[in-house]
């Protein structure tokens, strides 16, 4: 380029909720799917992201923003991530969702390790209401498996 | 949400397995009757080997197991470490069906192989408590009346088939005459493969070296080869490879002291490490006080049998009898007190930073492994 002025470069996002948002290139291609999309040129002006939605994107676009900047120390990176992730679960499933789409790395292992933490010491019923999941064993079958690790089973949290 | 419910709930298998993956094996064997899809899932071998893969990546889930013999109870103990404050021990001998053991080696990938006096010997996952005796050697090679003689056990993964093996070397001696003497007596050599359940013997070359094996600690395995330290005038290290099945000879560091109090082969920062300790009365002493002075060399690489060392820690002179027991994080070493303290020290400050309440009742029989804890099977399944 022969110019000496840096024109700062912008990437219009849309979400499923057609709501558009306007982030700078460098903060945006830190998601492997957007920078793919970049590079293969299969992107016009305004990149549509279905899978997102606006309330989603605006706390991506607040973690790419911290994440893109170079002179925050590992250690208020650290506390940055760990305040991010103090979301309700159900938030973090709709980020991890996202994140995994957009192919997010660190945003996803920082919400995944955030599920697992909140999950360590539950019991297998807390786990399938929060994740709505249905139990499909008979009890007979069930009462199998816990007498396998009957150990296992003790020490877990209330529900 | 609900745009990627599968049979899992919410979440999508991948990050299913990326959040499992992260959680304890206590909680990974309860979560098991959350549903089907849950308990295929982690009962699968492609989620239990992400599971170890993302527990070994994670220093921070690297505890530390302790084997002791207990006098009192002459049997072994084991206490195992929680978590890297190393401040709250358990006594954990769970799942183990030997009544009397007393010896430990390993962990490979979680497992811990393990014989008591009569050298039977045993599988065992101390994370899911499974445990798996291994059936006894029998050898027709030597008349009845030759006294075998233990030198050395290995345990390690073969690499090429993801089978885990045990292999065990002896002499012996025949009762009757003493014709041979350590020297010349035949050393035999058997290996326990685990996919087939069964031991056979080997046949190939077994260095004269094997005979002076130090066998105490077991974690020395690294990328399919098993490695000992062999004493006495050898002073050199011993490998086998799992795979190949055969054993070779690699030269040990250079200028060791004859008078050693200590040996030990274990692993500094994925690669074979020799721990050596000797003592000295200091020249300029007017008290006969010995300090001891410890050295880590690790093994950078080796070729054609020869090693390529180099001096990675010095510590010490340390006062009074302290032996090193093992190395920890950041360069901190274990040491073991004439006491039978367990202590950890740091090279850096020269101070001792906590004692981890371990009491041996006897000098030198502290045995120190690094462990995760894994899904892993020990019925080779």
């Amino acid at each position: 380029m022969a110019t000496t002025t840096t024109e700062t470069k912008m990437l219009t996002l849309c979400t499923s909720d057609k709501q558009q948002f306007q982030i700078e290139e460098t903060i945006a291609l830190q998601a492997v799917t957007i920078r793919n999309m970049v590079e293969d040129e299969c992107a016009s002006n305004v990149i549509p992201l279905p899978n997102v939605n606006s309330k989603i994107m605006i706390q991506i676009i607040e973690y790419l923003k911290k994440h893109v900047d170079s002179s925050v120390s590992k250690e208020d990176m650290e506390k940055f991530d760990s305040a991010f992730v103090e979301k309700k679960l159900s938030e973090i499933f709709d980020i991890i969702l996202a994140a995994n789409y957009l192919n997010i790395k660190n945003l996803l292992d920082i919400c995944c390790q955030r599920v697992a933490d909140v999950m360590k010491n539950k019991s297998p019923e807390w786990v399938r209401r929060t994740f709505n999941i249905v139990n499909d064993f008979t009890a007979e079958e069930e009462a199998k498996i816990r007498k396998e690790h009957e150990w296992a089973f003790e020490g877990v949290d209330e529900d | 949400m609900g745009q990627m419910e599968s049979k899992g709930g919410y979440l999508a298998e991948d990050v299913l397995i990326e959040i499992l993956s992260r959680m304890s094996v206590k909680s990974l064997l309860q979560f098991r009757c959350v549903c089907k899809f849950w308990k295929n899932l982690i009962d699968s071998p492609a989620f239990i080997s992400v599971h170890l893969q993302h527990n070994n990546e994670n220093k921070d889930n690297a505890r530390l197991v302790v084997y002791y013999h207990n006098e009192l109870r002459d049997m072994g103990d084991i206490v195992l470490f929680p978590d890297k404050t190393l401040t709250v021990p358990t006594y954990h001998n769970m799942g183990i069906s030997f009544p009397v053991f007393n010896r430990l080696g390993g962990p490979i990938n979680g497992v811990f192989c393990l014989c008591d006096k009569s050298k039977r010997i045993a599988l065992w996952n101390p994370a899911t408590r499974a445990f798996r005796s291994l059936p006894l050697l029998r050898t027709k090679l030597f008349p009845r009346d030759w006294f075998p003689r233990h030198c050395g056990f290995g345990f390690g993964l073969d690499p090429t088939s993801d089978d885990y093996k045990v292999v065990w070397i002896r002499t012996f001696d025949d009762r009757n005459t003493d014709k041979w003497g350590p020297l010349m007596d035949p050393i035999h050599v058997a290996v326990y493969t685990l996919s087939t359940d069964s031991w056979k013997d080997f046949k190939g070359d077994a260095p004269d070296c094997l005979r002076f094996l130090i066998d105490s600690c077991f974690d020395s395995y690294l990328n399919g080869v098993y490695y000992w330290w062999s004493k006495s005038v050898y002073r050199k290290l011993v490998s086998f490879d799992m795979g190949k099945e055969e054993f070779k000879e690699i030269q040990g560091p250079p200028d060791l002291h004859q008078d050693s109090e200590c040996e030990i082969l274990t692993l500094y920062n994925g690669s074979i490490a020799l721990i050596y300790s000797h003592s000295r009365v200091p020249l300029d002493a007017w008290d006969s006080a010995e300090q001891s002075s410890v050295t880590v060399w690790v093994l950078m690489e080796e070729e054609d049998r020869m090693g390529c060392w180099i001096k990675q820690l010095s510590i010490g002179p340390l006062d009074g009898m302290m032996i090193p027991a093992g190395l920890w994080k950041n360069d901190e070493v274990f040491l073991e007190t004439t006491t039978g303290h367990l202590v950890l020290y740091d090279p850096n400050t020269q101070l001792v930073i906590m004692d981890l309440q371990i009491l041996a009742h006897s000098f030198r029989c502290l045995d120190l492994h690094t462990y995760t804890e894994s899904l892993v099977s020990v019925h080779g399944d």
